[in-house]
């Protein structure tokens, strides 16, 4: 990290900057003297060299300027951050009121760490568990080189800390991709231990992704300034093309973080031969794999960038067990679930969104206006009365009352909503560039979210993404969108981020604008998983159903013989050109199509579209019951 | 025969036929979804499946699949294979047209032929009865030959959709009848073994 300082040529935004009229009129000034354009470069990209040190916001600002580093932010004046620090003002006004008990969040020893580790990234049976099939060895198998190297240095790490505490862990790490990669022909030969890390002399034979779009990575690091839609491509993990970058990034300079939410690059997916997986289309246990994969991606991803991946030891606090707020996410949504089944996100945090969308999307400086503290505080105590029982009255909700509630309600969560653990490695993302890339580092940590974060997090990010469609009217840009949302995001429990961690508040209303914008690639399952998790799920099948394959066999003989005596002779034998399609949620059950050269899927759905205008087949059943009641 | 499907746990089977262009998807669409717009183009049917859950006049709810077929053009057979598993028919004719009518008494004797009076409800639909201006089938002589062959027949029309739900509310009860209330429950099984001997 320290290598990022001399790297990024330019001294940026130190310190927190408070608000007040002259001093901003003065800043101007000495911003404006500035902006004398330097030869060779457009007037957009212009160098803005801002070295004002004042009241930094935490005890921190006592360092030296040196050492308070920073990403680049250029092209960024300090009007542009005052919505962010204004905000987090207020919050931490907000609880400077209401002291809670602040956790220490101690980082755990080393072996330990490992060990967590290997536990989330559903490998702890490797070195645990007997050796022989576990899900762990069908995990392994189907990783990619980079992957299986950085999961061997994992568990030789483990391995040494371990023998260093004197606790021989139960199995080798050789023995683990000896096991089936290597050829039967060569033996493995133990060497003989010693404290060096060992060397390994087969390297596993895994399957080896080519970065099928090599020039892709390299163009984006040269940011051209007309951005001509660059395609994301899901097909190769991040982690197989990421080190070329790295050197890209050594050698060249940061990209700018800009303020105008026009330079954003735009992005174009392609659908693969497997389709789109959006987070919701995978099954529980699927997903726990993804969640797997995607730890170790991301920590595959993070070494070949360079980047300490640091996650925080998971920690029990005492917290609420009921009520609104200052309860934990999963509790709350647990008890909304009993009042309505298959809720995703809290009744709570719903209400707040729809609250807000009904009055305030068009309403000027809807989020950054803030309400009354003390008003936001009684309805706050209000609601935790009343909600519940229904008998709160939202219409005394204002606008600004709403958004104070639903901020306060993210930040009062116990645990904050990006997770304890991932909290630093979210923030870590400001550390990688460019914008491509962060939105790799981004997209493993989606996946790697507890559902009721995820889906909690992806309601927010469609209710931003709607203010800023109305920017016209509410004047609320993705950027000022972002600056709002970000301290909210990145604080914990009040706390301001230390400096090291919290590397700029231009960063995080980024990583938050790239959240918002990218929303709809980020919760896309990327398709490498999905061939992973489809092999891992090959992989384990064989061992695990061996004996019944017989029956098996037998019960879908005698069911497609039975289908066949059924269904078939009931339908028409099927002309040349005509296809069956079978929709078994719908009312409309089965359609024989004829197709010709020019027939679409899209034509085909639109068979089906009868069904949809009038909604789930619940519906039409209502329907003909009610009508058929009335009139039998 | 429904009954016996019935307590596989199956639906009863109803199969909806006649001329082409005499408004059976229409019919079943509508009564279905409600959703059908009067003089919308038609679209050619190949065979669709649609499930539909009918309370009874005995206040019970019940599962019926319906085959919409292919309308049938001059001189095209009936595809056979249709009569030997429904339980139950909705013929269709529209009464502008003569000739659609004629191809339903048609159906009618392709179906006694098939199958048993008693294993088998036909219900008959003369439908686009709002188009009384450019009628064909005369009304009192369908209900004749209906009343003649012991079948129910109403003419029906798109455009009110409460003329549709009583013929189907009748077909789904009388399939799905008890079997205690039948005359003669002795003859009945008699009666299915010799139909599936026909098939």
């Amino acid at each position: 990290m320290t290598m990022e300082i001399k790297d990024s040529g330019s001294v940026i935004l130190t310190a927190y900057h408070s608000y007040s009229p002259s001093r901003i009129a003065l800043m101007d000034q000495s911003y404006a003297s500035q902006l004398s354009p330097s030869p060779g470069r457009s007037p957009l990209s212009r160098k803005v060299r801002y070295q004002e040190t004042s009241r930094m916001i935490s005890q921190d600002s006592l360092h030296p300027p040196s050492f308070a580093r920073s990403v680049s932010q250029d092209s960024l004046d300090s009007n542009a951050m005052e919505d962010y620090w204004s905000e987090v003002k207020s919050i931490e006004e907000d609880c400077d009121s209401a002291q809670e008990e602040v956790i220490e969040v101690r980082s755990a020893d080393e072996g330990e760490l490992e060990e967590a580790w290997l536990q989330e990234a559903g490998l702890s049976t490797l070195v645990s568990g007997p050796p022989g099939d576990s899900p762990a060895e069908a995990l392994v198998s189907t990783l990619t080189r980079t992957q299986a190297a950085m999961v061997k240095k994992r568990l030789d790490n483990y391995t040494q800390t371990m023998r260093k505490k004197n606790k021989q862990p139960a199995r080798d790490v050789r023995d683990i991709f000896a096991s089936g990669d290597t050829p039967s022909s060569e033996p493995v030969s133990p060497t003989p231990s010693s404290s060096t890390p060992h060397p390994h002399p087969h390297p596993p034979k895994l399957p080896f992704w080519i970065p099928a779009r090599m020039e892709n990575c390299v163009s984006d690091c040269q940011m051209s300034k007309e951005r001509p839609a660059e395609e994301f491509v899901f097909t190769v993990p991040y982690s197989e093309g990421a080190a070329c970058r790295r050197k890209d990034r050594d050698s060249k300079n940061f990209q700018r973080i800009k303020k105008d939410d026009g330079t954003l690059p735009k992005f174009v997916w392609r659908s693969t031969r497997l389709g789109f997986t959006r987070v919701g289309d995978l099954s529980p246990e699927d997903m726990k794999k993804i969640g797997y994969l995607s730890l170790i991606e991301l920590t595959a991803f993070y070494d070949a960038l360079g980047i300490e991946l640091k996650r925080n030891r998971t920690v029990r606090i005492k917290v609420r067990e009921s009520g609104l707020f200052g309860v934990p996410l999963t509790t709350l949504l647990e008890n909304d679930q009993k009042k309505v089944p298959g809720l995703k996100v809290p009744l709570l945090f719903k209400k707040l969104l729809s609250k807000l969308e009904q009055t305030g999307l068009q309403t000027e400086g809807i989020l950054r206006v803030p309400g009354s503290a003390s008003r936001v505080k009684h309805l706050r105590r209000e609601l935790e009365e009343k909600f519940y029982d229904d008998v709160f009255d939202w219409d005394q909700v204002r606008h600004n009352d709403a958004a104070g509630l639903l901020k306060m309600f993210i930040r009062d969560l116990p645990y904050p909503l990006l997770t304890m653990q991932y909290l630093p490695t979210f923030t870590a993302v400001e550390n990688i560039s460019p914008s491509r890339t962060q939105l790799q580092a981004l997209h493993l940590l989606i996946m790697l979210l507890p559902e009721p974060n995820r889906d909690t997090l992806k309601a927010l990010l469609e209710f931003l993404r709607k203010v800023v469609a109305n920017e016209e009217k509410n004047r609320m840009s993705l950027w000022n969108v972002s600056m709002i949302v970000a301290p909210n995001l990145f604080m914990y429990r009040g706390k301001t981020a230390k400096p090291q961690e919290m590397q700029g508040a231009a960063g995080a209303a980024h990583l938050v604008r790239l959240l918002i914008k990218y929303q709809d690639l980020l919760w896309i399952v990327p398709c490498f998983m999905v061939s992973q998790v489809r092999k891992m799920n090959e992989a384990a099948m064989p061992k695990r159903h061996q004996g019944s394959e017989k029956n098996k066999k037998k019960l879908l003989r005698r069911w497609n013989a039975e289908r066949d005596k059924s269904e078939r002779s009931e339908l028409s034998d099927i002309r040349e050109g005509v296809i069956r399609v079978h929709a078994p949620l719908h009312a409309k059950v089965s359609m024989a199509i004829q197709l010709d050269s020019g027939t679409k899927a899209k034509d085909v759905m639109a068979r089906f579209e009868c069904d949809k205008s009038n909604g789930t087949d619940a519906t039409l059943n209502f329907e003909l019951k009610s009508s058929c009641s009335w009139y039998p | 025969s429904c009954r016996r499907q019935r307590t596989m746990g199956k639906s009863c089977k109803v199969v909806v036929c006649g001329l082409a262009s005499v408004g059976k998807t229409a019919v079943l669409e509508h009564v279905l979804y409600a959703n059908h717009v009067v003089g919308s183009e038609p679209m050619e049917t190949l065979e669709d499946i649609y499930i539909g859950s009918i309370e009874t006049d005995r206040g019970v709810r019940e599962q019926v699949r319906f085959y919409d077929t292919r309308g049938l053009r001059e001189g095209m057979e009936f595809p056979r294979h249709y009569y030997t598993f429904a339980d139950g028919f909705v013929l269709v004719y529209s009464i502008d047209s003569k000739e659609s009518f004629r191809r339903v008494e048609a159906l009618k004797k392709d179906i006694d032929r098939h199958r048993d009076k008693k294993e088998v409800t036909i219900v008959v639909l003369g439908n686009k009865c709002d188009l009384q201006d450019q009628r064909r089938v005369d009304s009192e002589a369908a209900q004749q030959w209906a009343k003649a062959e012991k079948v129910r027949l109403w003419e029906v029309s798109v455009a009110d959709r409460r003329t549709l739900i009583e013929p189907f509310v009748y077909l789904a009860s009388k399939m799905t009848q008890p079997q205690s209330k039948s005359t003669f429950p002795l003859s009945r099984n008699k009666n299915k073994g010799s139909g599936s001997l026909d098939s």
